[in-house]
């Protein structure tokens, strides 16, 4: 949907076509400056004027010169409108509207026609007849009306026309504020499109789901297709700059997407970039700088009351910090030479380890346009440095897009992208593993972190640490690196040939190929966390990716009226060769310290591995075109697509879509206050392949020393395969009222995932731990909704205002035989499956077994040594939550008041569940206090020192209290005597669980604190095996959120003062984006961050130290228009 | 520019032509992996390597890595964190490390069937199906019925995704009658000489695996010795087997023992207690010996203590003041508590172990503060400040032994995974003879099964400081004839004779899984008088509890049969009941 604040607001955003020179500078704290400047021939240029090769190419023109016409340009209220185009109509000769809404143009004589048009108007015809002065009124454009959309294979179709949804984003809306990543700019700005950042620092990885989860096992990501040649998954869109942008088109259902085949079962996204077509005649130049600062204000909360050890006794050599030392307490420690001094604790890690990120993007490009061609090179350069320090990535990127006119009938045109991000140390985007997060988080409270900055003990060989565990957090940031040294080029040639009236002819060929090299660099040393992670002779790894992509298209198209109605039949092919490399070498233990080379691994760890894998697809298709008195139009599509991954049987696939639209406005006489009545329906048939080689049988290969070793894989491939086939329908209606400035769409969907090419997994007795099955269905529907109006418009005033509703849900329809669930993921004690007839995003946990009946219904069942115990039938889990939001909406506002724009963009995700592991892990370290609502660390619900230590009084308040103690998360006792622990084992940290001890003959002893209540060790209470570990529901946290996506604050300089420089227009900008404004489940973590990559796929719902600090980009602009 | 043009209207529309035509054929070749041989280009001696690496893998997952049999047989215990250390508290396992190794056997059989011909076809078939059986038994054994005659059929799928669970009875059957194949197959087959590198435990041997499949009839027989069959009486099939020797060879001899050894050169073919595969250095000191069979070694003054355990790093001393002190180069520390009065509480945790070897008590609730491990802090600093070498990291207790370093290194001739030894088999002998099944005189098949395992862990008569004297608190040398005259009078002494064979061989056994499949059956060694705080009291567990949960109905169904019918590690199995 293109957005109303760049439509409606004249002034807030300059006309593209007017700008002359366009100067940015964009300051922060005084000290950064930004230029963007436009310059086009037409104008009275002023600092670069390059009339040249416009002059040559309109010299004759020129001379035919006789009348010459002035006059101005106003909106039917009387505004004038500066920028307006003026063009003689059948030439190319134009001229732009000054400032004050005047223009003077010569015209060759009295029959000459004059074409007025101004972005968001109705374009006017005048002919000049025996004027010499006009004053010509333009009248609003009936909105979006005739908006012209970007469509599968690059089709520009009006929006009318098209019965099924398409969104649209137009750069100005996407370039609100500078986006490191293009998807950031899309967040909450659609509606059925939901984008998920997945971790806090740069280089955050985003998952873009369209329509919700359709397929059960794979990542669901989009197809991304640039000016219209396929580049794979949305990643590309972290490597390209967004001011490259012109529109970004969102196809979402099968309807629009049906032409791309295979690809495009979740979605796609058309990116258009800048092109020198349609720009004014001549040359343009424009320069952008931003900066932006990202300032982290919010911190997990990480409890300094208790260090490390237990029992009250100070150990340096434990993680543990539930029963540690409090401050004040004589202990030798890392830094005190062996001599005992007292403990001081302190509350700085995370504020003192993160910094102010700062990123910077540079922009330039020029533009030209002329009768036989155009042209825009841009060239781009990022650099951000994350809020970890150590952590940056650097981009620097180049563009290229020109088209020329061999001949009249023929139009060559190019457009080539290549971009080269490089990092010395990127962060990893799988939080989890061997990252630096969980170093940062288990810095001791008695470790003040600024110590530990000279991070070595011995150069290069021995970090200095503060106790036994982790890694010192300076030395993990700066020494332990992953680099990145990548390179990824897309482009197209294309050939566009009328080949007879009506009918053209298109041939592209596309290439995409992205390489990248990443290395992981452990020094000596290196201590992660986990068995593996440990690396005491550090490590080095380097992995190769070649991935490589050919298109091969043409499109034969024709376009023929006969009386009222209008058909536009094409055809086309496409082929398709894809074709990844893969080279990996490493391994453990490096002979020499600091030397980061494969060579330097030593032999017996070294590990080495290269693959390759390919895949074509041969693909034919049709579609038709059909409208009637531009009321109703249909759309036919047909495709059919040969896949070298399927077997040869049922390698053919074909799949046809319908859509109509009609527009009851045209056709009925409608009350005045009704400008648009369109309904929409369509259906579609889309067929999806798999990956290369997943229908042979294979053996893999080991080592066992130098021994070679072969084993049959776990997983039982299909040799029967058949293509996937999804199945849509969406139904929609677009109305617009009061000329437009209510404007509602609405699109219901259906769509049908069948013979899903899912790998299941199996009961491992069968022989194999999972199966490639070829079946299911996958029931996907869903509402959306999209609102705008503009409320308010008077001269000084105007309030535009859009909410966009999204409400969907996936079903699990049915599977195969003797398969009865997909698991999607595992989080120890939460299991992420659904069942057939549930719903994509269940959780189910693993519960603590209770009293069935009688005197002690409903309390725990604990064994002989307190513990609680568990339900371990897999078969009685309960469903705990579903990790997908009930709805989600947004909400992009903008109020224009005088020379002051203010435009802000909400996003709101209610419903749903996440899984937090950091709070489990936390909670179990004892290094939070509170993990939810009342429960935490440092205290029971009650404890040694309720009821002055009355140990009857504590059973008679539990027992009697059955609602409130049988609660999940109730413990009883303390961390020390002070926090309510209970005297054990010469300590006084003993806690118990209330509920009854199991006497195996079915009776049960009380455990509500009074005699013969069995006690352990407090630290236990989220322990596995008989704590809390085991029960997922314990970490479970409400998904909902509403973040504020951007705020920007502009103010136009008032013109006396622009015009003393000779400027149209200076204007100062602030903006923020990305703002909490509210969680429900407010424990400092983001509920966004909720996506935990495991391998090739991402658990829903579960989110792993995503703790880091919150961060508020804040930016200062300066616009400056000449 | 019209040439221009024709030329170009014609090239595209022919080339557009061509390319549609010219697809079908060349995608079969696309979608042919370059990364990998077809499989019937890959001999299965390559995936025998597998099948026997893998087996050992899982021997010492089972029974040094995990924490369930080991702990049942009281060889191991654990401190460090948690609920579960070792008392028992059990959580759910699974078929996943299994049930490759029955695919690949399968596999091996079936490719052989066709591939292979004469002694080498016997050979793969034979061995796959004694690796299939060693599996099966294990998996039956530990977790009652199993999915066994509708296994490892997933290529069928449909219903094989479900196979049913098999009563145990008849899954013991099926084994049984595979391994007699086995022995069938294996006669007169000699070395197979193109196999010696990939079979890691015999070296293509074909009687050496001949003798394994009949040593593990036997220790199945005994097994089912306590149960009626249909058509197997387990005692008469030990007697027919051990009366006909030639037809029905078994382990004699260490060189007969079926065991993989470690490579050691990567994490995946280390033994797990070493450094490339326990980076995280605290995982091995996690495990330690459990204070029954350090006090059972002591007692006997079985040289075998000082093989697999050290001494405690600080031995405790009862002094009249606190600290630590070095004397003759090791680190000691005084204790004013009272240890006689500690020792005769009911508290056991607070008991106080003041000898060189010290275990770990079984199944105690805070294992951590056992031995006086609460109170390291004190005494942390001086120590390190004596002898800065010793380990006082994550899960350390000075006063408690560790494993020795067979344990902690990547490969040690003596950590290999033993799948079965000769000296079990002298003891499954000893029962059957003691219980009148077979000839022979129990207490020499006694005898020899303690010879053969000081022989397998390498223990000469006379080795230096390989004992250690109680009394003394001093190491001294290894008198085998004492010790073998010892073990006679012990022998000769019971009133139960069971009580002597089933101890040696639980020892005998260490760190094997044997021990507590024997313990379930006969009630020796008495494990359960060691028990301190287990989750259900004394009560080891007799089962593990499976999960299979994506065989559900099936899995519910043979839960069903068990005693009481609940998924617990208490409830017997139809070979307990």
């Amino acid at each position: 949907m293109k957005n109303l604040i760049n439509v409606r607001s004249r002034r807030s955003c300059p006309p593209k076509n007017n700008l002359k020179i366009k100067l940015t500078i964009l300051l922060f704290y005084g000290a950064l400056l930004n230029i963007s400047a436009h310059v086009y021939e037409n104008s009275e240029s002023i600092l670069f004027g390059p009339e040249i090769i416009s002059s040559e190419l309109g010299a004759l023109e020129i001379a035919a010169q006789q009348i010459e016409i002035s006059g101005t340009v106003k909106d039917v209220d009387g505004e004038v409108l500066p920028g307006a185009n003026i063009v003689l109509k059948g030439t190319s000769k134009g001229v732009v509207s000054d400032f004050d809404g005047n223009f003077t143009i010569a015209v060759p004589n009295a029959q000459a026609v004059l074409v007025f048009s101004y972005i968001g108007m109705e374009t006017k015809e005048v002919a000049v007849g025996n004027q010499t002065s006009l004053e010509v009124l333009l009248d609003y454009a009936a909105e979006k009306m005739d908006e012209v959309v970007v469509t599968a294979l690059g089709m520009k179709r009006e929006k009318k026309a098209l019965g099924y949804a398409v969104a649209v984003v137009e750069a100005e809306t996407l370039n609100q504020q500078p986006n490191t990543n293009v998807l950031s700019g899309l967040s909450g700005k659609m509606s059925g499109v939901q984008i998920n950042e997945m971790g806090g620092d740069i280089n955050a990885k985003m998952n873009v789901i369209i329509r919700g989860q359709t397929s059960l096992t794979s990542n669901n990501e989009p197809l991304l297709v640039i000016d219209g040649s396929p580049v794979g998954n949305t990643d590309a869109m972290a490597d390209i700059s967004s001011l490259d942008i012109a529109s970004v088109s969102v196809l979402k259902g099968a309807s629009a997407a049906a032409l791309y085949g295979s690809r495009a079962g979740n979605g796609v996204i058309l990116i258009t970039t800048n092109s020198g077509e349609g720009a004014k005649k001549g040359i343009g130049v424009s320069f952008t700088q931003s900066t932006t600062l990202s300032v982290p204000y919010n911190y997990f909360e990480l409890q300094n009351t208790f260090t490390t050890g237990q029992k009250g006794q100070f150990n340096e050599s434990s993680w543990q910090y539930w029963y540690g030392a409090r401050a004040g307490v004589e202990a030798v420690q890392w830094n005190t030479d062996g001599q005992p001094q007292p403990l001081v604790m302190y509350d700085n890690s995370l504020r003192d380890f993160f910094q102010t990120g700062l990123s910077t993007q540079t922009d330039a490009s020029i533009s030209g346009n002329y009768d036989r061609g155009s042209f825009n090179f841009s060239i781009n350069h990022m650099k951000s440095d994350g809020i970890t320090p150590g952590m940056e990535l650097k981009r620097l990127g180049f563009s290229l897009a020109t088209s020329y006119k061999i001949t009249d009938k023929v139009k060559f045109t190019t457009n080539i992208t290549i971009s080269k991000p490089t990092s010395d140390n990127l962060p990893l985007t799988n939080n989890g593993s061997d990252d630096i997060y969980m170093d940062i988080f288990a810095n001791a409270p008695h470790v003040n972190i600024n110590d530990l900055k000279d991070y070595w003990e011995v150069e290069g060989s021995q970090q200095r640490r503060a106790g036994a565990l982790p890694n010192n957090p300076w030395f993990s940031a700066y020494e332990r690196d992953r680099t990145l040294d990548q390179i990824r080029g897309f482009g197209n040639v294309r050939l566009d040939i009328d080949l007879l009236p009506g009918l053209t002819a298109m041939g592209r060929v596309s290439f995409s190929a992205n390489n990248e090299k990443i290395e992981s660099i452990y020094p000596w040393s290196y201590d992660g966390f986990g068995s593996s992670a440990v690396k005491p002779f550090g490590a080095y790894e380097q992995t190769k990716l070649d991935e490589r992509e050919t298109n091969v298209d043409f499109l034969f198209s024709y376009d023929k009226k006969v009386g009222d109605f209008r058909i536009n039949p094409s055809v086309g092919g496409n082929y398709l060769n894809s074709r990844n490399t893969s080279l990996y070498g490493g391994g453990d233990v490096l002979t020499l310290p600091a030397l980061y080379t494969l060579s330097n691994v030593a032999r017996p760890g070294l590990g080495y591995n290269s693959g390759v894998f390919e895949k074509e697809i041969y693909s034919l298709y049709g579609l038709a075109s059909l409208s009637f008195k531009e009321m109703v139009y249909l759309d036919l599509t047909a495709r059919n697509d040969w896949s070298s991954t399927l077997p040869k049987e049922n390698r053919s696939y074909f799949y046809p879509s319908a859509s109509l639209s009609m527009l009851i406005s045209e056709m009925t006489q409608m009350p005045s206050w009704v400008s648009l009545f369109k309904l929409r329906t369509g259906w579609a048939e889309v067929g999806k392949d798999t990956d290369p080689y997943s229908i042979n049988p294979i053996l893999n290969q080991t080592f066992w020393g130098n021994d070679i070793q072969y084993s049959v894989p776990g997983s039982l491939p299909n040799t029967a395969l058949k293509p996937e086939v999804a199945t849509s329908y969406e139904v929609g209606a677009d109305l617009g009222f009061f000329n437009n400035r209510i404007v509602f769409e609405g699109t219901w969907y259906k769509t049908q995932n069948r013979n899903q090419i899912i790998g299941v997994t199996t009961s491992p007795m069968s022989g194999f731990s999972s199966a490639t099955i070829n079946a299911g269905n996958v029931e996907n529907t869903g509402i959306e909704l999209a609102l705008n109006t503009v409320p308010v418009r008077t001269a000084n005033l105007e309030w535009n205002l859009g909410v966009n509703f999204t409400k969907q849900e996936s079903r699990l329809v049915e599977l195969v035989e003797g398969i009865d669930r997909i698991g999607v993921g595992n989080a120890g004690s939460l299991t992420q499956q659904t069942f057939v007839g549930g719903v994509i995003g269940d959780l189910y946990s693993t519960s603590v077994l209770r009293v069935e009946s009688g005197e002690y219904e409903g309390w725990p069942i604990l064994n002989n040594n307190g513990g609680l115990t568990f339900q371990k039938d897999n078969a009685l889990k309960p469903k705990v939550g579903k990790s997908t939001n009930d709805f989600t909406m947004g909400l992009n506002t903008s109020v224009k008041y005088k020379n002051f724009t203010l435009s802000a963009n909400l996003d709101w995700r209610q419903g749903g569940n996440f899984y937090s592991e950091t709070m489990k892990r936390t909670s179990r370290s004892g290094w939070v206090d509170k993990w939810q609502g009342d429960a935490g660390t440092f205290s029971g619900i009650l404890g040694s020192n309720s009821f002055n230590g009355d140990g009857t009084a504590l059973a008679n308040e539990i027992k009697s209290n059955p609602t409130k103690y049988q609660a999940d998360n109730v413990w009883v006792g303390g961390r020390d005597a002070q926090t309510g622990g209970f005297p054990y084992n010469g300590f006084d940290n003993g806690s118990f669980w209330p509920g009854v001890v199991d006497n195996g003959d079915g009776t049960y002893a009380e455990n509500f604190g009074g005699p013969g209540t069995v006690l352990f060790d407090a630290y236990k209470v989220v322990e596995p095996g008989g704590g809390l570990w085991d029960v997922g529901s314990s970490f479970m946290y409400d998904l909902s959120f509403v973040k504020l996506r951007n705020i920007t604050l502009t103010y136009d300089l008032p013109q006396k003062f622009a015009s003393k420089i000779s400027a149209q227009r200076i204007s100062f900008s602030v903006f923020t984006k990305n703002i909490m404004i509210w969680n429900a489940a407010d424990i400092g973590i983001d509920p966004e961050l909720a996506y935990y990559q495991n391998g090739g796929s991402y658990d829903i719902g579960k989110e792993k130290w995503n703790a880091l600090p919150w961060v508020a980009p804040v930016g200062f602009t300066i616009n400056l228009t000449f | 520019m019209k040439k221009i043009y024709k030329t170009l209207r014609w090239s595209i529309l022919s080339m557009s032509m061509l390319a549609v035509c010219s697809c079908s054929d060349s995608l079969d070749e696309t979608n042919i992996s370059s990364n990998t041989l077809p499989e019937s280009k890959i001999d299965v001696r390559f995936v025998l390597t597998d099948v026997l690496t893998s087996t050992a893998k899982n021997e010492v997952e089972t029974n040094y890595k995990a924490r369930e049999v080991s702990a049942g047989s009281q060889y191991l215990q654990r401190d460090n964190v948690d609920f579960y250390s070792f008392y028992f508290v059990w959580d759910t396992k699974n078929f996943n490390s299994f049930y490759p190794i029955l695919t690949n056997s399968q596999y091996i059989y079936d490719r052989a069937e066709t591939e292979k011909e004469g002694d080498e076809k016997k050979y793969y078939q034979a061995v796959s199906l004694i690796m299939k059986s060693y599996t099966y038994g294990f998996l039956t054994s530990t977790f009652g019925d199993i999915p066994y005659s509708e296994a490892i059929k997933g290529e069928e799928r449909g219903d094989a995704f479900v196979p049913k669970y098999d009563a145990q009875e008849d899954v013991f059957l099926g084994i049984l009658s595979d391994l007699s194949t086995a022995n069938d197959m294996l006669k007169g087959v000699g070395t197979i000489g193109i196999a010696s590198n990939a079979d890691v435990v015999f070296q293509g041997d074909g009687q050496k695996w001949r003798k394994f499949a009949n040593s593990l009839r036997l220790r199945y027989c005994m097994r089912l010795s306590e149960k009626t069959l249909t058509g197997l009486d387990p005692s008469a099939e030990i007697a027919s087997i051990v009366n006909n020797p030639t037809e029905n060879p078994i382990m004699t001899d260490i060189s007969d023992n079926a065991a993989v050894k470690w490579v050691g050169s990567a994490s995946d073919n280390s033994f797990p207690g070493g450094p490339l595969s326990y980076t995280f250095r605290s995982e091995f000191y996690r495990r330690k010996p459990s204070a029954t069979i350090v006090k059972d070694l002591i007692e006997l003054k079985d040289p075998r203590l000082t093989t697999w355990i050290r001494p405690v790093d600080v031995q405790i001393f009862p002094g009249a003041t606190d600290g630590v002190e070095l004397v003759d180069g090791r680190v000691r520390r005084n204790t004013t508590v009272d240890i006689a009065a500690r020792n005769a509480d009911s508290d056991l945790t607070n008991d106080v172990n003041t000898s060189l070897f010290v275990g770990l008590g079984v199944a105690l609730s805070a294992p951590n503060d056992y031995n006086m491990g609460n109170t390291v802090t004190d005494v942390r600093s001086g120590i390190t400040a004596l002898d800065p070498d010793i380990y006082l990291g994550d899960s350390s207790n000075p006063h408690i032994s560790y494993l020795t370093n067979i344990y902690s290194e990547n490969a040690n001739e003596l950590s290999a995974a033993m799948f079965m030894s000769s000296g079990e088999t002298q003891f499954i002998l000893a029962e059957a003879s003691e219980r009148g099944w077979i000839g022979g005189n129990p207490v020499d098949y006694y005898l020899s099964g303690i010879e053969l395992s000081f022989d397998r862990w390498q223990i000469a008569d006379g080795a230096s400081s390989a004992v250690y004297d109680e009394g003394s608190d001093s190491l001294v040398a290894f008198d085998k004839a004492a010790y073998m005259a010892n073990a006679q009078s012990i022998y000769t002494n019971a009133t139960d004779k069971m009580v002597p064979i089933m101890h040696q061989k639980w020892i005998a056994g260490w760190l094997t899984g044997e021990a507590w499949f024997d313990w379930r059956r006969t009630g020796l060694p008495e494990l359960e008088k060691n028990v301190i705080q287990g989750a259900k009291g004394q009560d080891i567990p007799k089962r593990q509890i499976l999960s299979d949960p994506f065989n559900e109905a099936n899995l519910t169904l043979a839960t069903g049969r068990l005693q009481p019918a609940v998924n617990d590690p208490w409830s017997l199995m139809w070979l307990l009941q």
